[in-house]
């Protein structure tokens, strides 16, 4: 039994209050209001996209059938995926992340973990059951528009439990392994176990109850909205979240410890939407690791040029976990684009940012060649080259990826065309998410020419929405790359020719990959041509206004 | 200073001497710190050990070692910070981690991190109240007009420079009552006077029954120790008394001249 320092909880108690009121006397409400009004811009405008994605087409007898027989499995699917998320998670040390003072001043004092971790392990459940709840509430609206049965209030609600559970699912799964520290191997045995027999209950339309997370996904459908089975998976969730928060008083010290330095850079990261350090923190957070010994070892051979030598090095030492993700995105992605095929249009833009997230792994001799402005500089070699020279490692090594893809396509759509059709559409277009990825690691380097040159033509008012935009492009670039699919599908769909049209299709992405390769090689070019521009304007302006 | 009025593991150790005098072999009273064939590795890397040391109450202990020789890993693991690989620490008689071992160690890292929302004032009062030290304010005074640091009371100790954080973080250490300090280079970045005020806030605790281990290079602190450790690639390397063996050389990370050799691990 823990000894408890009343003078200690209450000290705890009193300067998290003390706390709150200092940061509420901070707060610039100008701009917090202005940031409500963004957010609910933003929201507001996601709503409204996903909504005309959905089309307001009733389902029919047969489409309600489907729906009623599948959409329990394929929902519990995407809970099964969330909990093994988040057993990944708590196996990496999460779901907590607590300040690093909150570490060296709280955990190290005599107040019991329990009191110390109790109040974020709530509020970090909280936050993720709402979030959930929200998103679930959305699409229970979206898929009201389409279901004859049901309202749109029960849609909603029933919606909202479903993403509420699964919400607090991530956090519950994360906190029960790191409290009860079961081992990483394990967990992904469990987790991977957990989605195959889901993903085998769907696939084979076995009856509902069979998979492991059936009863969750049917909360959606089933009728009336309160029933038994309702409250008995909610109560579950409920009992486990609970359990979840006791076992809070079991997180590892050195885990928080790690993870309170690393959260706060990320947090700092994704508001300055740089992507490369949002990568390298998650590899740390994961304590993703290269291997030391390679994979393989290059020959030396005069003709390989060094700086696509020192590529291959790289990618020889990457780790196999980064190894089965990769794979995983890529058929993730060729799964996409059969659904594209099939007729689910929207899955385009999650196939090319798929791609785009590969793209990120696989330029990594490139992002370190960025994360090291000083060293290049001092290369005796023109800086547009060597990175150019560095796409070649990449693309050469998006061989077997394709070739992973090419065959999961052949798996969801067994017909003699389709591994054709499938090379034809996934070279371009994992060419894109390389390409895409590409923009978005040169555009973080340095600008050898002199600083934000963008800034000198535009003004203010403009610059909020650049930015966006430059965080927008890159993936928009993997997005158009994986475009061929859809006019495969418009082809087949008119009866014209599949793969003359496809083949245009790709060319034109292919195309559009040449142009950003020119880019990354011209880019310091271009940047000092318009900096000159820039400059001789201002001149002659200058000279205009003095005579 | 404000500590416990008598330390757990010292009581402990006058019962258990007095009331087991028929055992043939007696079990080792408890010391102020006992690390037992600690390791800890970073996947196939060893950081540090097999490590075994044991630190009696009231001794002022050096450990030195080269950059990376492993001294803030174990000072890490002492406070529990880090989870060893293998073997276990008492601090005191308790397990390390405990609520008794957290209320028995003050622990003043080598990298300070403070709120971003309270004053050093707030900070002082908040890790007093937290360790049960109700009367905390007098010596927030003096610790802070010691260092240095009375004007800044009110400033957020974030946005202080270097030295500055390092002089709170020692207000930090020595707000609390404590029976083990466990310092991890706390001379780096401070000014003379810094330094000055922290020698005599050491020598200060020391003199008043806390056993205090400083992992540092400054020779000033070095000198006046009881017992001198010293690391090289996880490992103890040398641990004995000051007093006999040439500290300068151990500190510039050279073999002590010669004949001293009282290694014990």
């Amino acid at each position: 039994m823990e000894k408890v320092l009343p003078s200690g909880v209450v000290a705890l108690r009193a300067m998290r209050n003390t706390r709150r009121r200092n940061r509420i006397a901070d707060i610039e409400w100008f701009e917090a209001l202005y940031r409500v009004y963004i957010t609910a811009i933003a929201g507001g405008s996601a709503v409204l996209f996903l909504s005309g994605l959905v089309s307001d087409e009733k389902l029919n007898a047969s489409g309600y059938a489907d729906l009623a027989q599948h959409g329990p499995a394929a929902l519990g699917l995407f809970a099964a995926l969330v909990v093994f998320l988040g057993l990944r998670s708590g196996a990496n040390g999460g779901p907590l992340a607590i300040e690093a003072p909150e570490v060296t001043i709280v955990l190290m004092s005599p107040v019991p973990y329990s009191r110390a971790l109790r109040h974020p392990a709530i509020q970090r459940l909280r936050t993720s059951t709402f979030m959930g709840g929200l998103a679930g509430a959305i699409a229970g609206q979206l898929l009201s528009r389409r279901v004859e049965t049901g309202s749109f209030l029960t849609f909603t609600v029933a919606g909202a439990i479903y993403g509420a559970c699964v919400g607090s699912l991530f956090i519950t799964s994360a906190l029960l392994v790191h409290g009860l520290k079961i081992s990483r191997p394990v967990v992904t045995a469990i987790g991977t176990m957990l989605v195959a027999w889901q993903a085998w209950v769907l696939t084979q339309s076995l009856a509902i109850g069979v998979g492991p997370f059936d009863s969750l996904g049917s909360i959606v459908l089933a009728e009336p909205v309160i029933n038994f089975q309702r409250i008995i998976t909610v109560f579950v969730v409920i009992v486990l979240a609970g359990w979840g928060v006791i076992l809070s008083s079991r997180l590892s010290l050195e885990a928080l410890a790690r993870r309170s330095s690393l959260v706060a850079q990320l947090h700092f990261a994704v508001t300055l939407q740089d992507l490369r350090t949002v990568v390298l923190l998650r590899r740390q957070l994961s304590q993703e690791h290269m291997r030391q010994k390679p994979w393989f070892r290059l020959r030396r051979r005069r003709l390989v040029p060094i700086v696509v030598r020192r590529g291959m090095h790289s990618l020889a030492h990457f780790p196999l976990r980064r190894i089965g993700r990769m794979a995983l995105l890529a058929m993730s992605a060729a799964a996409c684009q059969v659904a594209v095929f099939r007729g689910t249009t929207p899955t385009v833009v999650a196939s090319g940012l798929l791609l785009f997230v590969l793209g990120l792994d696989i330029i990594e001799p490139l992002s370190q060649e960025v994360d090291q402005p000083d060293r290049t500089d001092s290369l005796p070699i023109n800086r547009g080259l060597l990175m150019t020279q560095h796409l070649i490692a990449p693309f050469v090594a998006l061989i077997p990826f394709v070739l992973i893809g090419m065959a999961t396509a052949y798996i969801l759509e067994p017909h003699p065309a389709t591994l054709g059709m499938a090379a034809l559409v996934g070279i371009p277009a994992a060419l894109a998410g390389v390409a895409g990825a590409a923009i978005n690691a040169v555009k973080g380097a340095p600008d050898p020419v002199g600083g934000a040159f963008e800034g000198l033509a535009m003004p203010p008012e403009m610059s909020g929405m650049t930015t966006m935009l430059r965080a927008v492009f890159p993936p928009l670039i993997a997005i158009v790359g994986s475009v061929p699919i859809v006019a495969a599908k418009v082809a087949s769909d008119n009866g014209e020719n599949v793969f003359a049209d496809t083949t245009r299709a790709s060319l034109g992405a292919c195309i559009m990959v040449g142009f950003v390769v020119s880019w990354v090689h011209q880019r310091d070019a271009i940047h000092k041509w318009w900096r000159e521009l820039l400059a001789n304007n201002k001149a002659q302006n200058a000279n205009r206004t003095r005579s | 200073m404000s500590r416990h009025p008598q330390p757990p593991g010292r009581q402990r150790a006058a019962s258990n001497s007095s009331s087991t005098p028929e055992i043939p072999v007696a079990p080792l009273p408890p010391a102020a710190l006992v690390v037992t064939d600690i390791g800890k590795n970073y996947g196939d890397a060893p950081a540090v050990g097999p490590v075994s040391l044991r630190v009696e109450f009231g001794e002022r202990v050096a450990l030195i070692g080269h950059n990376g020789s492993g001294k803030t890993t174990l000072l890490r693991i002492v406070a529990g910070l880090l989870e060893p690989s293998a073997g276990s620490v008492t601090i005191g008689q308790y397990k390390v981690g405990s609520i008794e071992a957290r209320s028995y160690l003050s622990y003043i890292a080598d990298q300070p991190t403070f709120y971003d929302d309270l004053t050093l004032w707030e900070h002082l009062e908040y890790v007093a109240l937290l360790h049960g030290n109700d009367e905390w304010e007098q010596l927030a005074s003096d610790l802070l007009g010691h260092l240095g640091l009375f004007e800044r009371a009110d400033d957020m100790p974030n946005r202080f420079s270097r030295g500055l954080k390092q002089k709170a973080a020692i207000a930090l250490g020595f707000i609390r009552p404590f029976e083990l300090l466990i310092v991890d280079e706390p001379f780096v970045g401070l000014d003379a006077r810094g330094k000055e005020a922290l020698l005599e806030l050491l020598e200060q605790a020391n003199s008043e029954g806390a056993t205090v281990v400083v992992a540092t290079h400054e020779l000033s602190f070095v000198h006046t120790v009881t017992r001198i450790i010293a690391l090289r690639d996880g490992t103890v390397v040398h641990d004995g008394s000051a007093s006999n063996v040439n500290v300068d050389a151990l500190v510039r990370n050279e073999d002590p001249v010669g004949e001293h050799d009282d290694k014990q691990h």
